[in-house]
């Protein structure tokens, strides 16, 4: 029997996106999140015994050409080569070939696939014989299909392919060196070990099994829940056995809540308070940075209307002392998209106004030239010299989902334009 | 529409009320807290649905009744709408009917007659309230800019839009301007940004530099590990040389040493510490001679106190019998005090011995008292005598009592038979009792015949007379019968009841009378037929009386019979007592005999018992003349005597008993001072002064023996001690023989010498030991006595040092470079470190993460509010372009009408200008500051209502609502707005909330067709 760890998508020391403020422990804590991950991916190999260890690129972001990224990736590495466990890696479109430190030297357990495909062969490890295929990006921009300059198989030993790239449709992750399941199964390895998209998933299952492990660390609100590897058991017929183990740090939640229904700010924070007691429950012994997400129509809409009101609820639920010790709960924003319970279909009835403003909103909804018009407006922003490196995306983003943001400035009008409470008896 | 009709059945201070509301214009009156406020909520509640139990405008029903209620609505064409709501879900359910139908389409219903507009139309456009009508009048800017804000909402309906986009306006202005907006919030965000990507940039080519760094600290590490090498090789040598160099004098010290050895040295034979040994033993060897000498002289002094005699030392032997006599002393001395005092009593007992016999008479003596039986036996045989001799008496005066009765009783019965025999007559004892049975047949014939005779008559009258009741029951017939007829008359029914118990009274007594009539006639008829015949009754009377000779019954008195009768009857008695009498009388003188010789037979009897009482006596030894009633006084006596004659003797075997022991005690003193020759004087009568003698000799001899007794201890003692001194000294000079003996020394001066000189030889080993220990550790203990030696054996003085210099030089040298190399490497790897750990750019990655995040957040809230101001200008432009003009129309139009044709037009905003402004009839513009107050309130009045046309005009007419908005206003503008009210009255329903009279007279005075509804507080 055989047994290997499948792990992709380290990005050792890469920051976490999408945080606020935090304290001075949280902020440290949450730095050393992705290294805490790979010691625990590391103290996993030795526990387990595995044979080796596969990595399927993006050990780091090479943009943030982290040097300390890289030293510590080779110091998890010596304690492999200490317990006799080899490592086998392939880089990726983040970290790659050229954007590793020149001199930094890796201990003779590890074998980095270049920019030329490779098979090496293990037959003298007490273990039955097998094979790891693999390629690394020599730079980043590799947009064409790596899978040609793989060799199809015609040796017995047990096959990995370690490769980064997207299958199918990469949800949310660009293109990176595209490829199909049905290309990697007609190459008749056993197991291919893919790197690139965040979120842990099994392509296929046998024949050969083919998967992602997602990154071992979520460094954004979107890389939510438990983060992990593959512990990969091959029995003696080459049957494969997959055990995903988390090892993630810190663990990313985000949860919406509603305020229907709610009449009053004590209410809302009841309501917050079981989705963050939920969060901590799931989390188990892990710390968690979490968003809350407030959705719905309510009276509590009026609370909650300026910016400050929620960033206010998120300082109040940090305040709470469950930020100091291990594990933590940390609330990193509260986003709201809420809106009062006005009736807008019968306010946009009046002859009023306020009738007037929102059927001229309904019908700037209609325009498909809504972009265009509203870009004028937010160039005074986005085009001044000190905004546009850094906004330009979310110009983009704005833009392109115009109807949003009318909307968000349609409620924003509206909270200050009818102050009467319409509230209807529920 | 026009709500005619307001039906609440519970809302707020409301329960089940109704109000009329069918005028064009309804002011509705009362104080504060009547519930105006209240009435405006309830027909906004019924046409727009209930509000949240948690809103400001929920008035639950405080008066009781379900919440609920109804408005009678009419449309623009009269038709007549029941819209009815009650609390419940989604603004609770609504029925409208229409001629008492409900409908289906109850909402569409609802929102037709309120013209389609929503809730908010109703509350700001329709409803005028307490903060409208503003003062307006000032001149500055301010003032100026809200007058121009305050028509502009007039005319637009919102009365916020302007304010709003301000609002809006500041707060994306707060987030980024792009024109010094350097301490705008995103501005900041964007700043810190630039600024940590540059320190990144600097950090990255910082780091760039990393191999090379790496290559110069690995030169320097070579380098310092040959420095390393080679100074541990000089630091070696140098150690070596500076071992020699210190060490040095050591070496030297030895060699002198070792020189002053002797050449042969001492073994250990001899004797360890001699010195101390020697005057140890020299010490303890003259301590003990001294304890002997000591020793001696005490046992010399000891032992003629040991062997000193001691004078009367046998009286030791006898201490208990001395002891004894000692504690006798005190006995003897109550004895001899003890003896004259009972020698006093025995004297005294003699007299009353002498005392007692003289009184029991002569011849007696003191043994013949004592020999007398006078015991309670004897006593008991005296009192038997005289029990005896008292019943013998007894019996003889009983004797002689009964003789003496028995003489009266003669004497007595002599005179009744002497009387009797007096008076008896002299006939027969038949004669007398034939007589007197006649006699009594006489009397029964006498009473035949009278009662036959008293008979005759009454038989005659017994049909005769009719036997009349007794009168009390004829008087209570009749007063009852009166009674019954005065209750019957005066109709008195007590009186009537009171009548018939009376009835029923004399009835009763009729009954009993009858029952005596009857037993009375029975009587009669038995009576009479006894008593038939008197003829023959009398008949037989006189036959008998003819027996008794006495006459005929006529001349014969009954009573005489009677008198016969009873004489004779005495006469019987008489002679039958006469016999009696005899008979008694005779036995009587019978019975005296026989009592004569009884008591002379007693007597008799009497002396036998005398003689007998004396035999006795004698034989009792007691005196003859004794009776036995005065043997118990003779008795005592003797028991007296006998008492007395008792404690004499008593007293004088005490009195002997004293003599004794007094006695005994000299004896026993005497004979003790004898056994030990102790000379006493017989002339002293005490003996406790010889006791006390010889006790005193005895302490003596005590006290004398024990000194000898202590000192013949201490001898004792005093020899063993010597014994024992005596056989340590022996050993010890053993010990110094041993010693002397030890050090082949003669005595001991020679041993002192000889020990001295063994002692420093001794001192200089142990030196030497100690310096080549001192060299031996100086060279780390790596070499034996004899490689050191070999090692200094071919060393000179001064050679050292020079070579120490030199290496010294040498070390240094390289010491310096390995310094510098050291020193490089350390910043080197410092720098390396710096970075290798990448911390800081670690932290300003994150840093820029988190600062990329806030400014995108900033930046959307930016857009946003940019866009919502975007469309509110959109919306503002709409409405003056589409909207606007009709409201002006319509504005002007009111305008000129409340004017009095003064104003004649009213001139939008354009994009020059933000405000309005008039035109007068004289087509002079003017702007609203420049107006009066008054004007400018109708200005503004015509404004609104311009807007209510506008928005309104085409679809129903909507009631407007006035609530407390003229309160501000002075008369003169009041009356201005109350007749502009009065005058859209005659469109638009309007309704007035108000609390003062003043405004609600305003009102009734502006309209003709006014009505007041009174709300109570």
């Amino acid at each position: 029997m055989f047994r290997f760890i499948h792990a992709a998508d380290l990005h050792l020391d890469s920051p976490f996106k999408g945080l606020k403020e935090t304290n001075q422990t949280v902020g440290d804590r949450l730095r050393r999140a992705t290294f805490n991950a790979y010691t625990t991916l590391i103290d996993l190999c030795i526990e387990k015994e595995v044979d080796c260890l596969v990595v399927a690129g993006d050990v780091f972001d090479g943009a943030d050409k982290s040097l300390e990224g890289q030293l510590r990736f080779v110091d998890g590495l010596k304690r492999l080569e200490q317990n006799n466990i080899r490592v086998f890696i392939c880089h990726g479109n983040h970290d790659p070939l050229d954007s590793w430190r020149a001199g930094l030297s890796f201990p003779d357990n590890v074998h980095r696939f270049m920019s030329d495909t490779e098979c090496v062969k293990i037959a003298d490890d007490g273990v039955p014989p097998y094979a790891v295929c693999g390629i690394s990006y020599p730079t980043q921009e590799v947009k064409r299909s790596l899978l040609g300059t793989f060799p199809k198989r015609d040796w017995p030993e047990f096959t990995i392919g370690l490769l980064h790239a997207s299958v199918g449709a990469a949800d949310g992750h660009q293109s990176y060196a595209p490829c199909s399941v049905k290309e990697l199964t007609s190459l008749g390895y056993d197991y291919w070990a893919l790197g690139h998209v965040h979120t842990g998933v099994i392509l296929q299952d046998s024949d050969p099994w083919i998967g992602y492990p997602g990154n071992p660390q979520g460094r954004s609100p979107r890389e939510t829940g438990e983060r992990g590897v593959y512990v990969v058991e091959v029995g003696d017929n080459k049957q494969i056995k997959t055990d995903f183990v988390p090892v993630h740090a810190v663990r990313w939640e985000q949860r919406d809540v509603s305020i229907d229904g709610l009449e009053t700010v004590e209410q809302l924070d009841e309501r917050i308070h079981a989705s963050v007691d939920e969060i901590s429950e799931e989390a188990g012994d892990r710390s968690v940075v979490y968003r809350i997400h407030l959705v719905g129509r309510g009276r509590v809409h009026h609370n909650l209307a300026t910016p400050d009101s929620a960033q206010e609820l998120a300082r109040r639920l940090n305040d709470e002392g469950r930020d100091d010790h291990e594990p933590f709960l940390w609330c990193a924003g509260i986003k709201t998209t809420t809106a009062s319970e006005i009736n807008l279909d019968q306010l946009r009835k009046g002859n009023d106004a306020v009738g007037d403003f929102l059927k001229l909103k309904e019908e700037f909804a209609q325009d498909t030239t809504l972009p265009e018009q509203l870009e004028p407006e937010l160039s005074k922003l986005f085009k001044a010299r000190i905004a546009k490196p850094h906004l330009q995306e979310l110009e983009g983003a704005l833009l392109n989902d115009a109807q949003t943001l009318l909307k968000k400035a349609e409620i924003t009008a509206l909270d200050l334009l009818v102050e009467e409470d319409p509230d209807l008896a529920s | 529409m026009h709500i005619k009709e307001l039906h609440i059945d519970g809302f707020g201070v409301y329960h089940d009320r109704e109000i009329q509301t069918g005028a064009p214009l309804t002011v509705f009156y009362g104080p504060n807290e009547a519930g105006k406020s209240t009435l405006l909520a309830f027909i906004r509640t019924v046409l727009y649905g209930f509000p949240s139990s948690t809103s400001s405008k929920w008035y639950p029903p405080l008066s009781g009744g379900q919440h609920s209620g109804r408005l009678i609505i009419a449309d623009d064409s009269g038709t007549n709408f029941t819209v009815e709501r009650q609390i419940g879900p989604k603004g609770g359910p609504l029925i409208v009917r229409s001629s008492g139908n409900e409908m289906s389409n109850g909402q569409n219903t609802v929102e037709r007659l309120c013209g389609q507009q929503p809730r908010n139309v109703f509350e700001n456009v329709l409803s005028f309230n307490l903060s409208e009508l503003p003062k307006l009048g000032s001149e500055n800017e301010n003032a100026k800019n809200n007058i121009t804000r305050e028509f502009y909402s007039a005319a637009i309906g919102a009365r916020k839009f302007q304010e709003v986009k301000d609002d809006l306006q500041k707060r994306q202005r707060d987030i980024f301007t792009t024109n010094s907006g350097k301490q705008k919030r995103l501005w900041k965000k964007l700043a810190r940004l630039e600024e940590l990507e540059k320190l990144l940039r600097e950090i990255e080519g910082q780091s760039a530099n990393y191999a090379d760094t790496t290559r110069q600290i690995d030169e320097r590490t070579t380098a310092l590990h040959l420095s390393e090498k080679q100074e541990k090789k000089l630091q070696s040598r140098r150690d070596e040389l500076k071992r020699y160099v210190e060490s040095w004098p050591v070496w030297c010290q030895i060699r002198k040493l070792e020189s002053t050895l002797p050449a042969v040295i001492p073994g250990d034979e001899f004797p360890d510490n001699p010195i101390e040994r020697l005057e140890e033993l020299e010490n303890t060897i003259g301590e003990h001679q001294d304890a002997v000498e000591a020793f001696n002289a005490t046992i010399a002094d000891t032992r003629v106190q040991a062997e000193r005699p001691v004078i009367h030392e046998k009286l030791i032997g006898e201490s208990a019998q001395c002891d004894g006599l000692v504690n006798g002393v005190e006995k003897h001395q109550d004895a001899c005090v003890d003896l004259n005092k009972r020698q006093v009593e025995v004297d005294k007992n003699e007299e009353a011995v002498a005392k007692e016999l003289l009184e029991l008479g002569n011849d007696w003596t003191k043994e013949q008292i004592s020999a007398l039986d006078v015991s309670i036996t004897k006593m008991d045989q005296v009192d038997a005598w005289q029990t005896k001799f008292d019943e013998l008496q007894n019996r003889l005066q009983t004797l002689q009592l009964a003789l003496n009765t028995l003489d009266e009783s003669c004497r007595q019965q002599t005179v009744d038979v002497t009387r009797l025999e007096n008076d008896i007559a002299p006939s027969t004892d038949d004669e007398l009792d034939t007589n007197i049975k006649l006699v009594q047949t006489a009397l029964d014939r006498h009473t035949t015949y009278i009662r036959a005779l008293e008979n005759q008559p009454m038989r005659g009258r017994s049909s005769a007379q009719f036997p009349i009741p007794p009168r009390w029951i004829v008087w209570g017939f009749l007063i009852t019968l009166l009674t019954f007829g005065l209750a019957i008359f005066f109709e008195l029914p007590w009186l009537g009841a009171a009548s018939l118990l009376g009835f029923a009274g004399v009835g009763v007594g009729l009954v009993d009378w009858f029952d005596s009539m009857r037993h009375k006639y029975h009587q009669t008829v038995h009576d009479t037929t006894e008593t038939a015949k008197p003829e023959d009754r009398r008949q037989e009377y006189a036959e008998v009386l003819k027996q008794l000779k006495l006459g005929n019954p006529e001349s014969v008195d009954v009573s005489d019979l009677t008198k016969i009768k009873d004489r004779w009857s005495d006469e019987i008695r008489n002679r039958q007592a006469l016999t009696s009498a005899r008979k008694i009388l005779i036995t009587l003188e019978d019975q005296k005999v026989t009592q004569r010789e009884m008591i002379e037979a007693h007597n008799k009897q009497i002396e036998e018992t005398t003689v007998k009482w004396r035999e006795w006596l004698r034989l009792s030894d007691f005196p003859e003349t004794l009776q036995p009633n005065n043997v118990e006084g003779f008795a005592h006596q003797v028991k007296e005597a006998r008492h007395a004659i008792n404690s004499l003797k008593k007293e004088k075997n005490r009195l002997y008993g004293i003599t004794q022991n007094i006695k005994e005690y000299r004896e026993q003193v005497k004979k003790l001072a004898d056994r030990h020759d102790i000379p006493l004087d017989d002339s002293i009568a005490d003996a406790t002064i010889w006791t006390n003698q010889i006790k005193t000799l005895l302490q003596q001899a005590n006290n004398k023996q024990g000194t000898r007794e202590n000192a013949r201890n201490k001898l004792r003692d005093s020899n063993a001690q010597h014994k024992t001194t005596s056989a340590a000294l022996n050993r010890e000079m053993k010990k110094l023989e041993n010693l002397l003996n030890a050090a082949q020394a003669k005595d001991v001066e020679e041993f002192r010498r000889k020990a001295k000189e063994w002692l420093r030889t001794q001192a200089t080993i142990r030196q030497l030991e100690s310096k080549r220990g001192e060299l031996r550790a100086m060279w780390v203990n790596n070499y034996t006595d004899e490689e050191l030696a070999n090692k200094f054996q071919n060393r000179a003085d001064g050679e050292l040092e020079d070579e120490l210099a030199q290496l010294n030089e040498s070390l240094s040298k390289l010491k310096n470079e390995h310094k510098t190399n050291n020193r490089e490497r350390g910043q080197l790897e410092a720098e390396r470190k710096r970075m290798d750990g990448d911390e800081q750019a670690s932290k300003y990655r994150a840093e820029r993460e988190i600062r990329r995040t806030e400014a995108n957040e900033l930046a959307e809230e930016w857009s946003t509010l940019i866009v919502a101001q975007w469309l509110l200008n959109q919306a503002h432009r709409k409405y003056e372009k589409e909207r606007q003009p009709a409201v002006i129309q319509s504005a002007s139009k009111w305008f000129k009408q409340m004017t009095n044709g003064n104003y004649i037009n009213i001139v939008p905003p354009t994009d020059r200008t933000s405000e309005f402004s008039v035109v007068n009839k004289r087509e002079r513009t003017l702007a609203p500051n420049q107006l009066s107050q008054g004007t400018q309130d109708q200005l503004y009045l015509a404004l609104r209502f311009g807007l209510i046309e506008s928005i309104v005009g085409h679809g129903e007419r909507l009631p407007v609502i006035v609530d407390e908005a003229l309160v501000n206003c002075d008369p003169a503008r009041a009356k201005v707005a109350a007749s502009a009210f009065a005058e859209l009255a005659q469109k638009n329903q309007v309704l007035v909330m108000t609390c003062h009279s003043w405004v609600r007279d305003l009102f009734v005075e502006a309209s003709q067709n006014v009505q007041v509804v009174e709300l109570a507080p």
